[in-house]
């Protein structure tokens, strides 16, 4: 009895643990600078994009599906806003990025659900098409942000869409149907269609949601870079991915899903990636060293998430 | 009789799932040359014993022989080796591939060079099987087993069976997926076999054709053979009762014998037509009543349950709740116009095994919990599962604890339990007592009859006779997907009678 709350808790606190120790690690290796208040505003400018991307797939995740098409959606819809910067208005711009990354997942989530394809084929061919798009754009002009645009990435006005998105972004996912019901799918897609749940609706609002963020995230990243790239967003989508799995979110989604383990993930990935750069390990050795520690990491998740059932298991025998 | 003459004999054989005793010290002789005829209610036991005979399922005690010596099949190609040839009652087939290398799977090694399958030695050994055995030369061999006919892939599967020379030829229920012209030429090749000195065992609902068939018959019943009979001294009768005879245990049905039900109708199901499964179904439930619905396997007992439940789409035809005159067409609908659904197969469709009590418990009752915003209250969901855990007496260390961790009885009363919290008005019970032990089943039976008593309606289906005659006001008995009769409790209400119409 003991024994299974002992592992339980271990998986339940460990992601938690290997942030504060590589806070702890950095901060005496870096002598301190890791938590100079100019850093810290470093880690929040890498946190916030990881996070906001986590949240707008955590629905996607719970169900067990994936959206390969987040960095490319954000490219896409960064591309346009920045193509229509010139002539709308900020506050319009919000709506046309978050719109077409919608229907961008609407795509997604239609394909999916109504027509039964697997999520990973569907996201990775919708993202490699929006990829086309912007590369062809880019190749004919590079557009850029407009001014007004450019004021978005101060660290205050990231710093409220980032609160708005946890807000409410974490409310639906934990405290909503619609979030129990995704996490329900991903246990058991049988069972919840029995029990009442509107399986393909679901899925199709997961994709919705995951695209409309990826819209928002490509507004904000032309805002940082200034203007659109061919190399925006790539590969995106998989450091969300990351860092929402270092945090502690099952791969196979279900009711383990939770909003705050997204949060939990993203920091542990910003403070190794800003730790890293203090300590001026040159760029290869840093991607090879992280590479290290997030194997690790993945794999003790695994190891203590597979003791705690084992042990669980024992005990029922018992009973 | 001397031992020379035996070509199989089975020892005390034990077989288990779970807590389910499926044979219990099973002693079985079969002679050189003998057809045999197995025959018993669904679930006596038939095809366990078969799987076990032909390494599919692997025995947990006993010993079997083959001509004397010790048998011990770790899979079905050590029965092949041994000469047993098994067609299976599901469908065997791999769809993928094509009819002729289903008649060597498993096998195919014989054919292949340096790892390269020679397709023409195959399909030309394959042709050879099927001409030997006069088997209908019309079935393209080249074809994907998937797109053949149930009748052509039955006279694939026998002719794998076949294919190997068996000294055994083993058929469960094959009959009833041939029509005449194939069965007459399945009735040659037993014939050719047995004057061959080779042995046959036959498993059939169809008691007449087996009378016929076979030279001597076993009966099964609830997992051990209670009887072993001379085909030719034998009456259908006699075989019935051998096969259902047991006394009723009386104690945790019902204790009356007369329908009680209001004449209020709250369900009707009319003219429901879904293409190969339900054809014609018509009926009314009554407040207050236990309906349950019978049939033999693949009758479309269970297709029906979840038709009722919106969960497959009729063709034609439909399902309404009468009181506000709702067409119920899916799950949510139903479950708004206070229908439950309780499935058969509890793990894949009902439960999240590896979640909480807690979140099993809630998950049909969400949209009850719902509040402003759409808020869910953790406290509200919390309470819902100590209440529904408490009520339905689950045997739990607490709403926290992983549902793969309960025994089948535990998660089957989880599964009824987060329903009754729901206040429904009919309950659509899919084999409720299944896989689950005589304590549980006795208290959900008692929970039925309350509910019953309480003017609920309850739709049960069920594989197992004595439970439906034990509970139902009426039952229905569906064969191929057609209400064949409609018994009312009573006189005519046992399960003779109801055997008859089924088969």
């Amino acid at each position: 009895m003991k024994n299974k709350n002992l592992h339980k808790i271990l998986a339940d606190i460990f992601p938690f643990v290997i942030l504060a120790s590589l806070v702890l690690l950095f901060s005496i290796l870096t002598q301190g600078k890791l938590l100079a208040l100019r850093n810290i505003r470093s880690i929040f400018n890498e946190i916030i994009p990881l996070a906001i991307g986590g949240l707008g797939m955590i629905f996607v995740i719970s169900q067990g599906s994936t959206d390969i098409s987040m960095g490319s959606v954000l490219a896409f819809a960064g591309t346009v806003t920045a193509l229509t910067s010139a002539f709308l208005p900020i506050y319009l711009l919000f709506p046309v990025a978050m719109i077409l990354g919608a229907l961008i997942g609407l795509l997604n989530g239609l394909l999916v659900s109504y027509f039964n394809m697997p999520s990973i084929m569907v996201t990775l061919a919708v993202g490699i098409g929006l990829r086309g798009f912007v590369s062809y754009v880019t190749s004919q002009d590079s557009p850029l942000a407009s001014k007004e645009l450019l004021k978005l990435d101060q660290f205050s006005n990231k710093l409220i869409i980032f609160i708005a998105v946890v807000l409410v972004m974490g409310y639906l996912f934990e405290y909503t149907k619609a979030g129990h019901f995704s996490k329900a799918i991903g246990e058991n897609e049988v069972a919840g269609r029995y029990t009442g749940i509107p399986v393909k609706n679901m899925k199709v609002l997961a994709f919705v949601l995951s695209g409309m963020i990826a819209g928002l995230l490509g507004l904000m990243t032309i805002a940082r870079v200034g203007g659109v790239t061919n190399k925006i967003g790539n590969m995106f989508e998989l450091q969300v991915m990351l860092a929402v799995f270092v945090g502690g979110v099952p791969v196979a989604g279900g009711m383990a899903s939770k909003a705050y383990k997204v949060l939990l993930g993203s920091a542990t990935i910003a403070v190794l990636n800003s730790g890293l750069a203090l300590l001026r390990v040159s760029g290869d050795y840093s991607k090879g060293l992280q590479g290290i520690v997030l194997i690790l990491v993945v794999f003790l998740t695994m190891y203590l998430k597979k003791r705690y059932e084992i042990s669980s298991d024992k005990k029922i025998k018992e009973v | 009789m001397t031992a020379d003459n035996l070509i199989f004999k089975a020892e005390k054989i034990d077989k288990y799932f779970g807590p389910t005793h499926a044979n219990s010290h099973i002693d079985f002789e079969l002679k050189k040359g003998e057809i045999r005829g197995l025959i018993g209610e669904n679930g006596s036991g038939k095809s366990t014993f078969i799987s076990v005979i032909s390494g599919i399922q692997q025995k947990d005690s006993g010993c079997m022989y083959i001509n004397g010596r010790p048998y011990e099949p770790k899979s079905s190609l050590d029965a092949i080796k041994n000469k047993i040839g098994t067609v299976v009652q599901e469908l065997g087939l791999v769809e993928g591939l094509t009819a002729g290398l289903n008649i060597f799977l498993g096998r195919t090694s014989m054919f292949s060079k340096n790892g390269i399958l020679n397709m023409k030695a195959l399909y030309a050994e394959a042709k050879k099987v099927m001409t030997k055995w006069e088997l209908d030369p019309s079935i393209e061999l080249s074809t994907l087993a998937g797109t053949l006919s149930v009748e052509d892939r039955k006279v694939i599967e026998l002719a794998r069976a076949l294919s190997n020379d068996p000294d055994i030829l083993i058929l469960d229920e094959i009959t009833n997926a041939l029509s005449l012209k194939n069965r007459t030429n399945l009735f040659r090749i037993i014939n050719k076999m047995k004057s061959e000195g080779k042995s046959v065992i036959i498993i059939s609902h169809d008691l007449e054709e087996v009378i016929d068939v076979t030279d001597n018959i076993t009966v099964m019943r609830d997992g051990s053979v209670s009887g072993n009979v001379c085909a030719g001294e034998i009456q259908i009768d006699m075989l019935k009762r051998m096969m259902v005879g047991r006394e009723m245990q009386g104690s945790y049905y019902r204790d009356d014998d007369s329908a009680a039900y209001q004449d209020e109708v709250v369900f009707k199901v009319e003219k429901l037509e879904k293409k190969h499964l339900l054809h014609d179904i018509c009926f009314e439930l009554h407040k207050g009543e236990i309906l349950g619905i019978c049939g033999l396997a693949d009758s479309g007992t269970h297709d029906l349950g979840k038709a009722l439940f919106g969960l497959i789409k009729p063709d034609s035809g439909k399902c309404l709740k009468t009181d506000k005159n709702t067409l119920i067409d899916d799950p949510i609908t139903a479950m708004k116009h206070k229908i439950a659904y309780v499935p058969k197969d509890r793990d894949r469709e009902a439960l999240m095994t590896s979640a909480t009590i807690r979140s099993n418990m809630s998950l049909p009752s969400v949209r009850n919990i719902e509040a402003f915003f759409g808020f869910l209250s953790p406290r509200k969901m919390k309470a819902l599962a100590e209440k529904a855990v408490k009520n339905y007496e689950v045997k739990t260390t607490g709403i926290e604890q992983i549902v793969s961790g309960l025994s089948g009885g535990n998660r089957q009363k989880v599964n009824l339990a987060r329903w009754m919290a729901k206040d429904a008005d009919i309950y659509i019970l899919d084999c409720p007592t299944r896989g689950v032990d005589i304590g549980v089943k006795a208290y959900i039976y008692d929970s039925m009859k309350t509910l019953a008593s309480q003017g609920k309606s309850i739709i049960m289906v069920s594989d197992e006779l004595p439970e439906a005659i034990g509970m139902a006001d009426r039952i229905i008995v569906l064969k191929c997907g057609k209400i064949e009769k409609i018994f009312t409790r009573g006189s005519a209400f046992t399960e003779e009678s109801i055997i008859e119409v089924m088969i």
